[in-house]
């Protein structure tokens, strides 16, 4: 292999840690909070996304089934003519 | 310009209903108080993850010196609490089948056990306070006060709008509808705070 080649491999190899503990948030991957930082930023991220996902859903079923009483008298009362 | 009405009809789905025959899919006031909901949950959601990241930063919890938190005593609370719920949920279902008058009764034991569940909550903070924990003397204290005073606040509001309700149907001549739509919208505000706790009893007392 081209000594320069392994010589850039062997830097980036060195640089990665550094990049590891850049982060924003939790700045130190050693602080026992950095797992708790993770579950409460997905804990905070999926309930709302879930909760309206949920109402939709809910709206849209009651709607389907108005509709569906709505067309059910409309045949009956067709029937009946 | 002004649009010729066949021409709205034309652009509608013809398997559509027209606007005339159009139903209320939801009452008004069950959609905002489920709006209301996903702000409190919201709410509640930042006041866990505070906890949560406040308490992962402890090495032991409770901290040094502090008590610990009644977590039996505490369970007979929360069995007491989802017992109100399941009243008032029954108490609803009495209200569609057999009318306002057969659904007093459940819907009075479910007030009941939220007066119960908030005279419990307090007598258990006189003892925490008793005992050292207050809402200056650590973390715990602070996030302890904080969440169960402010769950205890919904359910005191909880119970108060289920006690209006209950002074509604003891009239009888209110209408029907009307008060159908809005003693449901009291239930489901009563469930988010019924099941909310033992979410926070789980996180917090455990």
């Amino acid at each position: 292999m081209n000594p320069r080649w392994t010589a850039a491999a062997a830097a980036l190899w060195l640089s990665t840690p550094g990049a590891a503990w850049a982060c924003a948030v939790c700045q130190d991957p050693n602080d026992p909070r950095s797992g708790a930082y993770f579950d409460m930023t997905m804990f905070m991220s999926l309930p709302p996304l879930l909760a309206i996902g949920a109402i939709a859903v809910w709206l849209w079923r009651r709607a389907m089934a108005a509709e569906a009483a709505v067309a059910s008298r409309r045949s009956v009362s067709g029937q009946d003519r | 310009m002004a649009t010729e009405p066949g021409t709205l009809r034309l652009l509608r789905s013809p398997s559509r209903p027209t606007p005339g025959a159009r139903q209320k899919v939801v009452p008004s006031e069950v959609l905002a108080v489920v709006i209301f909901i996903l702000s409190e949950m919201m709410f509640f959601a930042g006041l866990m993850s505070a906890f949560t990241i406040a308490r992962a930063a402890q090495p032991v919890w409770p901290p040094p010196g502090q008590p610990r938190l009644p977590l039996e005593e505490t369970a007979i609370n929360t069995v007491a609490l989802l017992i109100s719920a399941g009243l008032a949920w029954w108490s609803g279902q009495r209200f569609r089948t057999a009318g306002p008058g057969s659904a007093r009764a459940p819907l009075g034991a479910a007030i009941a056990l939220g007066a119960f569940f908030v005279l419990f909550q307090g007598m258990e903070w006189m003892a925490m306070l008793r005992e050292g924990l207050t809402l200056t003397s650590s973390t715990a204290g602070s996030f302890f006060y904080l969440i169960v005073g402010v769950h205890g606040i919904h359910v005191i509001l909880g119970f108060s709008v289920l006690a209006w309700m209950f002074r509604r149907l003891m009239r009888e001549q209110a209408d029907a509808q009307s008060l159908d739509d809005q003693f449901w919208a009291a239930r489901v505000f009563w469930y988010f705070v019924v099941l909310l706790w033992p979410f926070l009893y789980w996180r917090v007392y455990a």
